[in-house]
């Protein structure tokens, strides 16, 4: 019913066995040719059910119409075609992968898909999950597909309807789709940035009680382990000015602690700030009154002057504040 | 010369030359600095106090300040076991000058008539 004409598909084996399909599926009497007019009417008509992905055995590749399920696409370098029954083409938009997520919260990728935006229906091609080493059984209770490769592991499950097959599959919500574009919907780190850096505890408590949808389930370990880079920083805080402190030095003189203070109003005698002179040992403060940041050095000179004539011992540390200002004026 | 305060380089070659070690806290970290920077919020605190209670404009900050340390240096304190900065660093069992710092209050209270312009918020 469906056959791509994307360059890919072009080589001469298997544009011969799509021949030969097309021909075994339409002599096989009414009923098929029913089927196949069901589709293409209702590709025609009004969009169906987000879920529902048909599985078509005749479909050359994956393809739906819905470009914001779209991940990593790629644009094509010539322009590609899907033609459908009644000889009318379709124009292929880009190529990428679609994220399904399983019935048991999982999330698998229809590899290689066709945008295809003229088409109504999304179309699960059985020729191209097979070329990826899965099996496709059909059978009165439904559609299975189960990966060779895996020991034959159930990878998704399908429902019958009437005489059509179809996934089992739901498709994630596009919001949470659009900013968990390039990575997994189930990475935890992602959802906890999305809603505002939110306590993971918080957010195990949200997928519990159903109040987000589209939220994956994260197992208890994940919920654990993860850590925030940004929020172990945020949460840091400074250490409080210290209510008691030790005594550093044991002798007048050894350390002087110092800082300048700065204010709007002027003084009477025009200054605008004070250079403040601690000592370590008797907490003896020296203040001296500025016009200009830059007499710091000259009343520094002359307030040592003036301790080591009194004490008769000369400073030993001088400890003041860091370089932030100097950079910052 | 604006900024320039502990770090320009005639600063740094004397304190090297003198042979006084410096130690700078880290910028914008006041609470390494954290002795000088709480003898600060003290003076701040009472400065305001003092403007606020003689209703004084705020230009006489200069003088409430010169003030406050004068009495804070005659204060005793826990940490240098109760004595007071100024008998710890200078001569033992001086007594306070509280009458200068009276002095110094009531100059400002006559200051206070001379230059109040404007009611204090």
């Amino acid at each position: 019913m469906v056959k791509n004409c994307y360059q890919r598909e072009h080589d001469a084996r298997n544009e011969k066995l799509q021949q030969k399909n097309y021909a075994s599926t339409s002599n096989e009497g009414d009923e098929q040719v029913f089927v196949m007019q069901h589709i293409a009417n209702s590709m025609i008509g009004v969009v169906s059910d987000n879920n529902v992905w048909y599985v078509d055995s005749r479909a050359s590749n994956h393809m739906t119409s819905h470009g914001e399920w779209f991940r990593d696409t790629k644009d094509l370098k010539t322009p590609g075609f899907v033609q459908t029954d009644e000889d009318t083409t379709h124009p292929i938009t880009q190529i990428g992968k679609v994220p399904l997520s399983m019935q048991d919260g999982q999330t698998k990728y229809l590899k290689y898909t066709l945008h295809v935006l003229t088409i109504t229906k999304k179309l699960v091609s059985v020729g191209q999950m097979v070329d990826q080493g899965l099996q496709v059984t059909l059978n009165p209770n439904g559609c299975f597909v189960e990966n060779m490769k895996n020991q034959g592991k159930l990878i998704a499950k399908g429902e019958r309807n009437g005489r059509m097959f179809t996934l089992d599959v739901n498709m994630p919500e596009v919001n949470s789709m659009l900013f968990t574009h390039g990575k997994g919907v189930g990475d935890i780190g992602i959802w906890h940035k999305q809603v505002g850096h939110v306590n993971l505890q918080c957010l195990k408590l949200m997928e519990k009680q159903n109040l987000v949808g589209g939220l994956p389930k994260f197992g208890t370990e994940e919920v654990m382990s993860k850590v925030c880079e940004a929020c172990q920083l945020g949460k840091q805080a400074r250490h409080p000015f210290p209510t008691q402190i030790t005594h550093v030095s044991s002798k007048p003189l050894e350390m002087i602690h110092s800082t300048v203070w700065t204010t709007k109003t002027k003084s009477i005698g025009r200054c605008k700030y004070y250079v403040s002179f601690v000592d370590d040992h008797t907490r003896k403060v020296w203040v001296y009154f500025m016009k200009h940041k830059g007499e710091v050095f000259q009343h520094f000179l002359n307030f040592k002057a003036m301790v080591e004539k009194e004490k008769g011992v000369s400073i030993k540390c001088l400890r003041s504040d860091g370089r932030g200002r100097v950079f910052f004026k | 010369m604006e900024g320039g305060e502990y770090f320009s380089n005639e600063f740094s070659e004397y304190l090297k030359e003198h042979g006084i070690q410096k130690k700078y806290s880290c910028s914008y970290c006041p609470q390494q600095n954290g002795i000088v920077e709480r003898k600060n919020k003290h003076i701040a605190e009472i400065t305001c106090a003092m403007l606020d209670e003689k209703n004084l404009p705020n230009y006489f900050w200069a003088e409430v300040v010169a003030t406050i340390v004068y009495i804070m240096n005659r204060t005793p304190i826990a940490i240098v076991h109760g004595m007071t900065p100024k008998e710890n660093s200078h001569v033992k069992n001086q007594m306070f000058h509280t009458l200068e710092c009276f002095v110094a209050l009531h100059t400002c209270m006559f200051l206070m008539r001379r230059y109040q312009t404007r009611p204090k918020s």
